[in-house]
């Protein structure tokens, strides 16, 4: 509020707009720290118009065709360049076989902003209260990065390292996200909470496989609960262990509000939200289940 | 015609032959502006050489200005203005009230902010992006001061001190213990009464501060005239004040001031007084000696309004038998940083609480408290939503401990046909003419299923579903018999154009609610035209007699009244004219919409051949030289009489989130004559969407550390109801009671507050049905929910 208002102008700054991923490679590595990379601009301009980030040069990729597309290949899984939108991949027929990111895709925000904005800008913002990063972690996906010197993957989980913090060097670029094919036998679900408002107070994305009557294998991940997705590791082993997991979910998700990082805001307090990490994760696991 | 479809035609009314276009179903005349895009609002206009104004607003909750340095901005081409470049008057931007009620604490720009977002300075450039670069090359150096976030804590001898001297009329006041004004009432003798009850219960209530959120952010345009006059268009409820005050502030004479009307994208009351960018944009085209275009953006428009938050102490007395006996309310009202309806809104929550029921004795005191807060003004309802939930929450108590019926508890003892009501405060009262409370809540509780729904809190399991009722009400207008503190009257033109054609011509202002559509109405009523025959006008203070403001429910009531009666003296006119030309008598002759010929027809009833269209009598009138058929006047309505609503309302309470969903909802209105159906169950769905927020969502809490709003003005961080929380619209019942009001027009009462005030109190009141707890701090949000039912169901 120092100035009128935030939300107003942007930080001066160059615009480039390469045509090949050479080309925004080669800008990335010639301005370093400088440079950010836009996609849709809906998390990037925000930032820059709170000052938050006041980057010298603006990379703008949607010049670049190779990173607008959204392939999926049996048994390899789905890859999502960096500047598919939510809506496009909302629209793309695979995408159901990944049920907690289809979840995540669709309830994002409103129509209007889900044209613009990318998953994989989504997830770079990491942003504590953004949907897909759950859901990813959830699903196993991993961050395909490249630069001039060459080509690295990391698993979301680690990608993501604080707020606002990911694992990307001056010079680097996520080019796509990759999620693996979903097991055999396995279910996934992403589920919200939000009321009056469109952000997330706490958000849940659950992966089970089952075998027979017992969960063979299970990912609990919670957002907007912290600083960064938790994962629920305790309560996840708490139901493979289970002879009848069906009977022990209330355990579970005693367990997993108890052992994630929660934080107050304006929104909720700790309290509240370890009660609904304990809700949601009861109606996640019932949906994936059963 | 052909878009109008009759839905009723009521029939048998006192004095009144039957309607043929009031109560009808129709078209708006703005509708297809507005879906097309083509309706301008203020910040649609743009002018030749006009400059984009920025506004540079304190980041502290309270502060001095110990230096400014604009010279970085001025560099860059830009006109500045600072508290050296404006008028050093104290006003007060509204001015609805008369100058006995209306304490003055407002400078355009100040060198002492008292909250975070007031204005300090203010930068024109020859783009918006311009300005606001000069905005941030300004440079400013702040002691910053103490401040105090709560009404309470202002109060205390060790709070820090907002103002030190404020001015009431013309003498200066000195305000102590940041006590803006107060107000004692007190009727009969309330010891002596609640010696005499059988039962009394006191609790203390809390409200939260909600914002307009209204579509449309506060905007203005300034124009220079030769010879130093002004234009402006600027969003607002009343052009004719807006005139006032800028020649309070600058002194220019008022037939150089224009105020023009303009489309208006909602206000809930946030635009009766004047806002202060229309000062600051003055100021600036004055300085800059050109045109000034200023428009808030929406976290901006967050700090400048908000609804006064209310403590209520209120203890209530009643007989055994379910007769109340007493009453007493002590209101403490968190008015922000300024004055803009302190003292009024003080007079009217006791006149809101003493309307709800009969009290025979009862004691009032009213105190109203600066905080560094954004300050607060008007919100649909004007602190009635506040009183209705306090008090239906407490007659809900009480009933419950007499073992009464809520329902008869309530029949028993509401102000109702024959009795005083206090439209708006001790000065503004009124005998009540029409009421039709018993109708509305004997068929809102059929309809509803009031006499099968569960006891409190005997309910187990998830989802846990209650009812429960709010009744209440609102003035029309703040008309009454006698002058009081509140200023009320209207003015309109009416003219017939040769072609048979009307024009009308009013400063009334239409918030987007439908007000003057409904006025065009009762002119085609009244003159027997078809409805698109009734033009409305684009008007300006040069060009209109004075109007008040549309306010207090008064567009369709008081605004209607006066249309009405300037139709009546244009009839009079024209029946003269048509008498002559026809050979008869003007009381022999009648008028009829002929929609085919599309004109309104004088004739003579029985007698064939003597009839003639309207148009053939005004282009009569003009070979003839018998002039124009107009009138104009002003008319004060003789009463400002009440509109009841009543809510019934079914929610389920999911009891592992806390979440409350209103599942179904029964609404009726008793608003006199309906003139538009569809428009006036609009106003009732508006109406609830905002009671769920202020029972359920909304409020504005601050942050100590920053004295800045904890959202810091972004909507997203702000919850109101939307479409999805909304119950469907085949489980929401809207009907309207058959009663007729004797001072309105055609019968009619206002809508738009009524339908707001009594929604969250049914609210709060179903969910104690549903889990047995009350709860006397506003919002009910899930959390709270939540810790009442593991605290075992204890009040909170």
């Amino acid at each position: 509020m120092s100035f009128g208002s935030p939300w107003f102008t942007l930080p001066e700054f160059t615009y480039h707009k390469p045509k090949t991923l050479k080309e925004a490679l080669e800008l990335l590595d010639k301005y370093g720290e400088e440079a950010k990379v836009m996609a849709g601009g809906v998390g990037l301009l925000a930032f820059m118009k709170e000052r938050l980030m006041a980057p010298s040069h603006v990379i703008d990729l949607k010049g670049v065709p190779e990173l607008g597309q959204a392939i999926y290949k049996e048994g390899e899984g789905l890859t999502i360049g960096a500047t598919v939108t939510l809506n496009e991949l909302a629209r793309y027929g695979p995408l159901k076989k990944f049920g907690a990111l289809h979840d995540a895709v669709r309830d994002i925000a409103d129509p209007i902003i889900r044209n613009r904005a990318t998953l994989v800008g989504n997830l770079c913002e990491a942003i504590p209260w953004v949907d897909t990063p759950p859901a990813l972690i959830a699903l196993g996906a991993e961050v395909e990065i490249r630069s001039l010197k060459g080509e690295r993957r990391v698993p979301v989980k680690d990608f993501i390292k604080g707020p606002v913090e990911i694992d990307l060097e001056p010079g680097e670029l996520v080019t796509a996200v990759h999620v693996p094919e979903p097991r055999r036998n396995s279910r996934s679900r992403f589920i919200k909470y939000n009321t009056g408002s469109e952000f997330a107070l706490v958000s849940v994305a659950a992966n089970v496989v089952m075998d027979g009557g017992r969960v063979r294998d299970v990912s609990l991940v919670y957002g907007a609960v912290s600083s960064t997705p938790q994962v629920a590791v305790k309560a996840a082993d708490a139901l493979k262990s289970a002879e009848k997991p069906w009977e022990v979910l209330d355990e579970v998700g005693r367990i997993a509000s108890e052992e994630v990082e929660a934080v107050s805001d304006v929104l909720a307090s700790e309290e509240y939200r370890r009660h609904l990490i304990r809700v949601l994760t009861l109606r996640v696991l019932r949906e994936v289940m059963g | 015609m052909a878009l109008e479809v009759l839905e009723r035609r009521p029939e048998g009314r006192v004095g009144r032959e039957a309607l043929t276009i009031v109560g009808r179903k129709t078209l708006r005349k703005d509708a297809v502006a507005k879906v097309t895009g083509r309706e301008l609002y203020a910040s649609d206009i743009t002018l030749p050489n006009m400059l984009y104004a920025r506004v540079l607003k304190s980041p502290y909750p309270h502060a001095r200005v110990k230096s400014i340095d604009v010279s970085k901005a001025v560099e860059m081409g830009a006109v500045v203005i600072t508290s050296q470049d404006v008028p050093q008057v104290l006003f007060n931007p509204r001015l609805v009230s008369i100058p006995e009620a209306t304490y003055k604490d407002w400078r355009v720009l100040t060198d002492r902010p008292l909250f975070v977002g007031e204005p300090i300075a203010a930068v024109a450039a020859e783009t918006e992006e311009l300005a606001q670069r000069a905005l941030e090359a300004i440079k400013v150096e702040y002691e910053r001061l103490p401040a105090v976030f709560d009404a309470i804590e202002s109060m205390k001898p060790e709070a820090p001190k907002l103002h030190e001297t404020i001015i009431l009329k013309d003498r200066e006041v000195k305000v102590e213990r940041n006590v803006a004004c107060r107000l004692e009432i007190a009727e009969g003798d309330v010891e002596k009464g609640f010696k005499e009850a059988d039962v009394v219960i006191e609790r203390e209530f809390r409200t939260n501060r909600r914002y307009h959120n209204q579509l449309e952010t506060k905007a203005v345009v300034v124009n220079l005239e030769p010879g130093g006059g002004v234009t402006i268009w600027c969003t607002t409820q009343t052009i004719h004040n807006t005139r006032l005050l800028i020649h309070e502030i600058f002194g220019i004479p008022m037939n150089k001031i224009n105020v023009k009307k303009i489309s208006l994208g909602g206000s809930f009351g946030s635009s009766i007084h004047t806002n202060i960018i229309v000062p600051i944009a003055v100021a600036l085209a004055l300085k800059a000696g050109r045109p000034v275009k200023l428009v808030y953006t929406r976290e901006e428009d967050m700090h400048d309004h908000v609804s006064f938050q209310m403590i209520f102490r209120l203890k209530l007395g009643a007989k055994r038998d379910g007769r109340l006996v007493a009453g007493q309310l002590q209101a403490i009202v968190d008015i922000g940083a300024h004055q803009i309806q302190a003292y009024p809104i003080l007079g009217v929550i006791a006149g809101w609480w003493v309307s709800l029921y009969k009290l025979p004795h009862v004691k009032y005191e009213g105190i109203a408290v600066y905080t560094n807060k954004v300050p607060s003004c008007a919100f649909r309802g004007y602190g009635n939503p506040q009183t209705t939930w306090a008090v239906e929450t407490l007659i809900d108590e009480l009933a419950e401990k007499l073992g009464i019926d809520p329902l008869e508890f309530r029949l028993m003892n509401y102000v109702g046909e024959g009795d005083i009501f206090w439209g708006q405060g001790p000065t503004v009262k009124t005998v009540i003419r029409s009421c039709g409370v018993e109708e509305l809540l004997r068929r809102g509780a059929e309809l509803i299923g009031w006499h099968r729904r569960p006891k409190p809190g005997q309910q187990k399991g998830r989802f846990r579903r209650g009812i429960g009722m709010g009744r209440g009400f609102h003035t029309s207008s703040a008309g009454s018999p006698v002058p009081g503190s509140v200023i009320d009257y209207s003015g309109a033109m009416i003219k017939i154009n040769e072609d048979g054609t009307i024009d009308y011509i009013t400063a009334l202002m239409d918030h987007g609610g439908g007000s003057l559509e409904a006025i065009a109405k009762i002119i085609a009523e009244e003159l027997g035209v078809p409805l698109e025959n009734v033009n409305i006008i684009t008007a300006d203070t040069q060009t209109t007699v004075y109007d008040v403001c549309t306010h207090a429910s008064r567009g369709v009531y008081a605004g209607g009244a006066t249309a009405l009666k300037v139709a009546r003296q244009v009839k009079q006119k024209l029946l003269e004219m048509a008498a002559k030309i026809l050979d008869t008598y003007p009381h022999a002759l009648r008028i009829r919409p002929d929609p085919k010929r599309g004109q309104g027809v004088i004739y003579v009833e029985g007698i064939e051949g003597k009839e003639i269209t309207i148009g053939e009598v005004a282009m009569t009138a003009r070979h003839k030289n018998w002039g124009t058929i107009a009138a104009v006047d002003s008319h004060r309505t003789e009463a400002g009489p009440p509109h009841f609503t009543a809510y019934f309302v079914e929610v389920e309470v999911d009891t592992e989130t806390g979440i409350v969903k209103p599942i179904r909802v029964v609404a009726g209105a008793d608003i006199g004559t309906v003139i538009n159906p569809d428009l006036a169950r609009g106003q009732i769905h508006g109406g609830f969407a905002m009671g769920m927020g202020m029972a359920l969502l909304e409020d504005t809490p601050y942050d100590p550390d920053t004295g800045d709003l904890v959202n810091r003005g972004f909507l997203v961080d702000y919850k109101t109801a939307s479409a999805p929380d909304m119950p469907r619209l085949k489980d929401f019942t809207v009907f309207f009671a058959e009663t007729y009001e004797p001072t309105g027009p055609f019968g009619a009462k206002g809508l738009g507050e009524g339908a707001f005030n009594p929604a969250a109190a049914a609210i709060a009141n179903a969910i104690y049905n549903a889990i047995g707890v009350r709860f006397y701090e506003l919002p009910i949000t899930p959390e709270k929910i939540l810790q009442a039912l593991r605290g075992g169901g204890e009040n909170v």
